[in-house]
């Protein structure tokens, strides 16, 4: 680590919010991960250890926090707001059956967490496919596929449909509680 | 498209939409595209999505931290930046030892001295060897190494091969031949090995003065071992940063064995001899004067 590090520091942050907040869809959630990604890397970083990429390295940390949160309330039970205009209905649906979606935070939502992740942050963070697979703590082939699959999903639900008739469609599940549990130690350096 | 060999289709068109696509396969695809409409209409609609998700969340960067954040971020900040000036510290100390530990090697070899340094031993060379730190410790930017540049390294020494180590896993990777004080021509040969680090070797002929008899020595100087021998004709220093005793002193054979090798004939092949090295370049056919000339100068 260099001082060009120190320097970034502050970019790299505000990045991992970016990438809290389009995951989370919550501004509070996502600071409270980023708070807790900062807290861990304080930690880990006493340890000393060498790390190759700064930036991966948080957004593991980052991806091992919301796995653990997502852990958590599936344990303890998921909290689903109730808003006007989005009212979803937790239950397991098959994989094509999207609504239509114009919005892509919406269509986002909809998409399976893992395809999800992959999708920000290629798609937004700008990771190669091979620092996502090592964030993710997966082959760098599951990434190409879930990022496959994703994008042709969302390219299914933001396409017009001719028989689209509004927001009365049922969501698919957020699928959280199909994520792995498995966690990813911090490191990628 | 010819890359379908390595990566599928998919793989290419997703590589090309997020510009991770070597020139020569971003062509293939754009060419590709060019008879393939749906896989255009795809490609348009991946960009369309990294486009609006950029156009939702990137408002989220020019976004004032909250103070938590902030807070947290600053004291990481303070201890990647401590981290990096310990680790910044080390590795100037360890340039520093290389550099000092090369000067001395060179001052050991230009002075003829047949002790090895002790701690002040050192720091007095070093005083003597200022004016010698452009001459023989720092390196030439620029300069050829000795294969392209064909320099005939024993130039000097009179008939001396350069030591081949690849067996033990260095490579040369430069030379310089520089005259030294009194008109001493000192030889710095410089290998280099993915896992061992780098290696120097120094040798200068030997003044009159000194005698003949053979000295052997191993010095550690923090992390810098130093090899110096001398035998009736030169002095020698090998100087490394990270090899142990025992590999230094593996080394040093073996350097002396092969500086003892003198070739006879076509069957050992010098290092660098014609048929192993590089064409030879413009102007470097003056072997020893022609090295020197060029070492002098660019010194």
């Amino acid at each position: 680590m260099d001082a060009s590090i120190a320097d970034a520091l502050p970019t790299y942050i505000k990045s991992l919010r970016r990438y809290a907040m389009a995951l989370t869809r919550d501004p509070m959630e996502a600071d409270d991960l980023v708070q807790e990604c900062l807290k861990r890397a304080l930690t880990y970083i006493k340890k000393n250890h060498e790390i190759r990429d700064f930036r991966a390295y948080l957004f593991t940390i980052l991806h091992n926090v919301h796995m653990d949160e997502l852990a958590r309330n599936q344990r303890s039970g998921i909290h689903v707001p109730i808003e006007e205009d989005s009212i979803m209905l937790y239950y397991p649906a098959p994989q094509n059956t999207y609504m239509a979606c114009r919005e892509i935070p919406r269509a986002l939502s909809r998409l399976p967490q893992e395809q999800r992740q992959v999708i920000l942050l290629v798609g937004l963070e700008g990771l190669s496919y091979r620092a996502a697979a090592e964030v993710l703590g997966i082959p760098i082939g599951t990434v190409m596929s879930r990022l496959s699959r994703g994008r042709e999903a969302l390219r299914s639900m933001m396409a017009p449909h001719p028989d689209e008739s509004g927001d009365h469609q049922f969501a698919t599940v957020d699928d959280d509680a199909h994520m792995h549990s498995q966690r990813r130690v911090a490191s990628v350096g | 498209m010819q890359s379908e060999r390595s990566k599928s289709t998919e793989q290419l068109l997703h590589g090309y939409v997020d510009e991770m696509l070597p020139p020569r396969e971003r062509l293939e695809v754009e060419e590709y595209l060019t008879s393939h409409p749906e896989a255009l209409e795809r490609v348009r609609a991946y960009h369309t999505q990294n486009s609006e998700l950029h156009a939702e969340y990137d408002r989220y960067l020019g976004n004032e931290l909250p103070a938590e954040i902030m807070a947290l971020g600053n004291r990481l900040r303070g201890r990647v930046s401590r981290n990096g000036r310990k680790s910044g510290y080390r590795r100037a100390a360890a340039c520093s030892a290389l550099v000092a530990a090369g000067l001395l090697g060179g001052v050991y070899v230009a002075s003829g001295l047949d002790v090895p340094a002790t701690g002040n031993q050192l720091v007095a060379m070093l005083d003597r060897g200022t004016e010698l730190i452009s001459r023989y410790a720092l390196p030439h930017p620029g300069e050829e190494p000795l294969r392209q540049a064909n320099v005939d390294a024993s130039a000097p020494a009179g008939g001396l091969s350069v030591p081949d180590l690849a067996k033990y896993g260095f490579r040369l990777v430069e030379s310089r031949v520089t005259a030294g004080r009194g008109g001493t021509e000192t030889v710095q040969l410089t290998y280099d090995s993915d896992e061992r680090g780098q290696l120097l070797l120094y040798f200068t002929p030997k003044p009159s003065r000194s005698g003949g008899e053979q000295k052997v020595s191993l010095n550690q100087e923090g992390p810098v071992s130093i090899l110096t021998w001398s035998d009736a004709e030169r002095s020698y220093s090998m100087i490394s940063e990270t090899l142990d005793r025992n590999a230094m002193l593996t080394l040093g054979k073996a350097v002396i064995g092969s500086l003892t090798a003198r070739p006879t004939g076509s069957d050992k092949p010098r290092q660098d001899t014609p048929e192993k090295a590089e064409p030879a370049q413009p102007g470097s056919d003056g072997g020893e004067k022609a090295a020197v000339a060029r070492a002098s100068g660019a010194a």
